[in-house]
């Protein structure tokens, strides 16, 4: 048949263009958070180490945490927690059967998504 | 009703592109097949789709219609949002417009053995009992349409190596069914971080699948059965 | 117990690495809000107690297995040439050994 030998096949794959359900953003935020906290986690170390290597690292790093970079960040960290937290929750519970139908997988989604969001908000609040 | 299709003609496109259409549809066009069936009778003959049984049993017609797989036999055109976009199944290799190249797929589905594998031969018949036979129900109602798997992430990363949901489906329905010898064997083959732990419970497969299965957790009960025999 | 082949040991210690850091994250939450402590010397004193160094030694061992699991996940998924995700793989295990090392000195302090 004509046109074979133009080579590869074209693939629809434009991301833009699907519309996707709750479980997968709540999905791709699991993993954005794995990623973020991975990342954090040199530093997570580093602050616990200077926190319990004398008074002065412990004021340094409390200092840290008053600067709003500090605060920005640990928002960024803690939203990260808690949605990887609850997200993986929800995960263990699929995995022994609870919550894994259409309907309670929806449900759930939107609860570990909303929850994630709002604990966000909550940390940035009390840090503030 | 206003149309927005997706195009590829090798040897005549370089590159796929959206072509619009406006038409007239007659009162007894009710599902999406209809209307793509009255614009190929009335503007363009040239529009490229696969359809058989016109009853959402056979799979063939399964596209990406307005950003969501499904079948356009059993997809109502009452409801869908204008212009309606079709394109093909995301993460196939496009033939010609909406038809994709399903090759890779059925090879997928044939390396999981759907047979049940028993040589040792039955006295009579290889009896199952009524709550054996329940244990096929979610399972052996696959047509193959393949609408999870082209909307599946992973699927989409990894097509030649992650087997996809429709696949790992049809392996838990051989898995399942107590008249198959080789579940041992079945098992140890999907043991493989490829084949089927690329899975990590996405669920997108669930929510398009037009059948209403759940290969989710379909493949959440593989790993189950996976760890009971092998710990 | 004999060795568990193929990726379910991997699933497997992904998942029992998660549900341990979920029960430790509860016991040092609780623990913590227990004792409240306030200032350099009660919060060295809480952080390195007794009830809280070996919990809080197997806690680092399964968030870096977990971690490791996780992140060779997302490589596998995305990084399709070979030897670019053999190198990703490699560069990824050897920033969570020298994290790891980082945090040894704490786990085995004093």
């Amino acid at each position: 048949m004509a046109g074979h030998g133009n080579g590869r096949r074209p693939r629809f794959l434009n991301l833009f263009r699907l519309r996707f359900p709750v479980g997968a953003v709540c999905s791709f935020a699991h993993r954005v958070s794995g990623v973020v906290l991975a990342l954090f986690l040199p530093v997570t170390i580093g602050l616990l180490r200077r926190s319990l290597d004398g008074s002065s690292g412990y004021d340094a790093v409390a200092g840290m945490m008053s600067s709003v970079a500090g605060k920005l960040l640990a928002t960024l960290f803690l939203w990260a927690l808690a949605h990887h937290t609850l997200a993986g929750v929800r995960h263990l519970l699929m995995d022994v059967e609870l919550g894994s139908s259409l309907g309670a997988a929806r449900r759930s989604a939107w609860s570990v998504s909303v929850l994630g969001a709002a604990l966000a908000v909550l940390a940035f609040g009390a840090l503030w | 009703m206003k149309f927005l299709v997706y195009r590829f003609v090798p040897g005549r496109d370089a590159r796929p592109r959206m072509q619009r259409y406006e038409v007239a549809l007659e009162p007894r066009d009710r599902m999406l097949l209809d209307a793509l069936e009255r614009i190929r009778a009335t503007q363009d003959d040239s529009l490229a789709f696969r359809r058989s049984c016109r009853e959402g049993v056979c799979g063939s017609d399964g596209m990406n219609i307005n950003g969501r797989n499904g079948l356009a036999c059993i997809t109502p055109l009452a409801g869908l949002r204008e212009p309606v976009a079709l394109r093909p199944l995301p993460g196939f290799p496009v033939i010609r417009d909406l038809v994709v190249d399903m090759t890779r797929f059925f090879e997928q589905y044939r390396s999981i053995k759907p047979y049940v594998i028993d040589d040792a031969p039955p006295e009579r018949e290889r009896l199952q009992s009524p709550e054996e036979r329940g244990r096929l129900d979610g399972l052996y109602e696959c047509i193959l349409c393949a609408c999870c798997s082209g909307f599946c992430p992973s699927y989409w990363w990894n097509p030649d190596r992650f087997l996809g949901p429709a696949t790992l489906l049809q392996a838990l329905r051989f898995i399942a069914d107590s008249r198959d010898r080789a579940t041992a064997e079945r098992l140890d083959h999907l043991n493989d971080v490829y084949r089927l732990f690329r899975c990590r419970g996405i669920m997108n497969c669930t929510e398009v699948c037009p059948k209403n299965l759940n290969p989710a957790r379909a493949i959440e009960q593989i790993k189950l059965h996976m760890s009971k025999m092998l710990i | 117990m004999k060795a568990i082949p193929g990726a379910l040991s991997a699933w497997l210690v992904q998942r029992l690495s998660a549900l341990y850091m979920l029960l430790f994250t509860f016991y040092a939450l609780g623990a913590w809000l227990l004792a409240r402590p306030t200032g350099y010397d009660a919060w060295r004193a809480w952080a390195l107690a007794p009830p809280m160094r070996l919990p809080g030694l197997l806690f680092s061992a399964a968030l870096f297995a977990h971690a490791w699991v996780g992140l060779r996940d997302v490589l596998l998924d995305y990084v399709h040439p070979v030897p670019l995700r053999l190198g990703a793989l490699g560069l990824v295990a050897a920033a969570l050994a020298l994290t790891a090392f980082g945090l040894a000195p704490l786990l085995f302090a004093p």
